[in-house]
């Protein structure tokens, strides 16, 4: 996990609005994480290239226009969980699609390569709402604050928190793991639970 | 929320993440690319095309004032009755018919303006590039924001 600080915080790398060779310069640096988040938010290797590849095409597009006082990682990430809700809204619509023409049909098998969508973790990430997997991600496996969070998807400071905690809870109960730090026993069981036990709804995404 | 709770959650998603993300990034292959070259070249495509057209424009212009119509069977006949006289008209000894052909054109060239007057044909080129590459399906799509919920 990279736990050092990353972009967000520090002074801007001198990044100058509009030079393609900058553009692949932050291309270089900051794909990586972007794809890393995405993986976290989407569930989907496949997905999350797709979305990480438009995010810079989206970002090369405004390129020109990017101002140097916000780092542009965080930039390139509040585009990126814009289109990775975008994606997932589309996701919805054509999964409900497919399920009524596979109507009486045997489901297709998943990609035995793909280990990342098999991931119990990864699975759980994706049923959260996007804003909050995206808080986890950027969180516990970039290591970014909750400010630098907050000043990368463009929200207060104190709501990363909520989404923090409110995104840990459901992991928790949905991985079965104990609050008190005993190892994860994914499958049906579940943990304690927390005082909030929303009945997390696949064909709904909720907000916070 | 327990400290071994965030660290059993940083060590899992290090684990399945990290193997994906530490894969070098390589710019010469990303998509974004596609966008510039397409604005280069659509860029030298342009000029190319625009060129192109300015010639067959200037030389259609002769042409046609030439023949006295913009009917290209015509004035091709014109012309190519004006070169075969330039040709018979060749004093032995001297070549080309360039300057020959040339007054037969200004001739024709200067009855005709008092006809027709000057064309204001568009000459520029007729693409209709706007740079962008396509957008993948999830994005042209606009979600509905009543889904029926599953059966």
């Amino acid at each position: 996990m990279t736990t050092e600080s990353t972009g967000l915080s520090r002074p801007t790398p001198d990044y100058r609005p509009g030079s393609p060779d900058d553009f692949d310069r932050l291309y270089r640096t900051s794909y990586p994480r972007i794809l890393g988040t995405l993986i976290g938010v989407l569930g989907d290797r496949a997905a999350a290239e797709d979305c990480a590849q438009e995010t810079f095409v989206h970002a090369f597009r405004s390129w020109k226009s990017w101002k140097p006082d916000a780092p542009a990682e965080a930039w390139l990430h509040r585009i990126a969980l814009n289109l990775a809700i975008s994606y997932r809204r589309w996701a919805r619509l054509r999964e409900v699609g497919e399920l009524v023409r596979r109507l009486g049909q045997p489901e297709p098998g998943s990609d035995p390569a793909d280990l990342v969508s098999r991931d119990d973790l990864v699975k759980a990430l994706r049923r959260l709402p996007a804003p909050q997997a995206a808080a986890i991600v950027l969180r516990h496996y970039h290591g970014y604050s909750n400010r630098e969070i907050a000043v990368a998807l463009g929200t207060p400071e104190r709501t990363v928190a909520s989404r923090i905690a409110a995104a840990k809870r459901r992991l928790q109960r949905e991985l079965g793991v104990d609050p008190a730090g005993a190892s994860a026993v994914p499958g049906p069981q579940l943990g304690t639970g927390g005082p909030s036990d929303v009945v997390i709804d696949e064909g709904h995404e909720a907000t916070g | 929320m327990t400290a071994k709770f965030d660290h059993w959650l940083e060590d899992e998603l290090g684990r399945t993440l990290t193997p994906i993300v530490s894969q070098p990034a390589r710019p010469g292959l990303a998509r974004y690319q596609l966008t510039r070259t397409h604005r280069l070249s659509i860029g030298r495509k342009a000029v190319v095309s625009l060129a192109a057209a300015t010639m067959a424009l200037g030389a259609s212009a002769v042409l046609a004032a030439a023949s006295g119509s913009l009917n290209p069977q015509v004035w091709g006949q014109q012309v190519s009755s004006a070169v075969e006289q330039c040709k018979t008209d060749l004093q032995p000894g001297l070549h080309g018919i360039g300057a020959c052909v040339s007054a037969f054109a200004r001739r024709q060239g200067q009855q005709m303006q008092t006809q027709h007057g000057a064309n204001g044909a568009n000459g520029a080129a007729g693409q209709n590039h706007t740079g962008n590459h396509p957008s993948p399906p999830w994005l042209r799509q606009q979600a509905s924001p009543a889904v029926s919920s599953t059966p």
